[in-house]
């Protein structure tokens, strides 16, 4: 491709951040500043860009910790993955591409199915459960991630791709 | 989280004084142990209160220390509009 067409390409679909690599969260943290005015020239009200702020951090920190493409940067282990902000339907759209392997595969559609299934008030529960709980086995963080991002987003959706022999879990959220 | 619990067996009250703007998930559930330590010094009869100062126009902060104090049995739970 050439690079005109990957300016295009981001205009095109509205894209006013997109962010592809190794992620750390030193990398986070130096992104995030600008990250955040940008979402505020675009979310509209504040309550929108605070949310919105919110779910990219959750779905920046799902690659650092959960790609399975890994480098590293600094001494600090990355997570290589993709995370954009794009205008699309009149709301902000978060989208997070990272590489899983076939585990991770299975236990992303279990657990994001059953969030899928959940009112507002069920996610509620389910988020407090967790707090109290702790993180089920396997997780790097809190186990709240996905629970936060469902109830503070007006849609989410998720899907995988896969090519030669790669799998890639792509999430997206909007506000 | 040990050292809040040894230096609660020292103090005769406290208070947990707290104004924020964001936070993630993952300090989310350090806020929650926190909370959870306190209300335990709490069950134990000592005085503490924990101040959630919130912006008046930040309805995602108050929202979230409304949720806290949920779990929040012992502990004198303030919500502080500042």
């Amino acid at each position: 491709m050439k690079t005109d067409e990957l300016h295009n390409l981001l205009l095109k679909r509205k894209t006013f951040f997109c962010y592809s690599g190794p992620l750390t969260e030193k990398i986070l943290t130096a992104i995030s500043v600008a990250v955040r005015l940008e979402i505020g020239e675009n979310a509209g009200d504040e309550r929108t860009e605070k949310k919105v702020f919110g779910n990219f951090v959750e779905q920046a920190q799902n690659i650092i910790r959960y790609s399975s493409e890994k480098t590293t940067q600094d001494d600090q282990t990355s997570g290589v993955g993709t995370v954009a902000l794009s205008m699309s339907d009149n709301s902000v759209l978060v989208e997070a591409v990272n590489a899983v392997d076939e585990n991770q595969k299975d236990t992303l559609t279990r657990n994001l199915e059953a969030l899928r299934k959940m009112d507002s008030a069920e996610l509620k529960s389910a988020y407090r459960s967790r707090l109290k709980d702790g993180p089920p086995e396997g997780s790097k963080g809190a186990g709240l991630g996905f629970i936060d991002i469902a109830r503070k987003s007006t849609k989410w959706d998720f899907e995988f791709v896969e090519e030669q022999g790669k799998i890639l879990f792509i999430f997206k959220v909007w506000n | 989280m040990k050292e809040i619990g040894d230096a609660l067996s020292r103090v005769e009250s406290f208070v947990l004084e707290l104004e924020l703007y964001y936070f993630n998930s993952s300090s989310a559930k350090l806020l929650f142990d926190i909370f959870d330590a306190v209300d335990e010094a709490a069950a134990d009869g000592l005085d503490v209160q924990i101040k959630w100062n919130y912006r008046s126009d930040d309805d995602s902060m108050q929202e979230a220390g409304e949720d806290f104090m949920e779990d929040v049995e012992n502990a004198t739970f303030i919500m502080q509009e500042i």
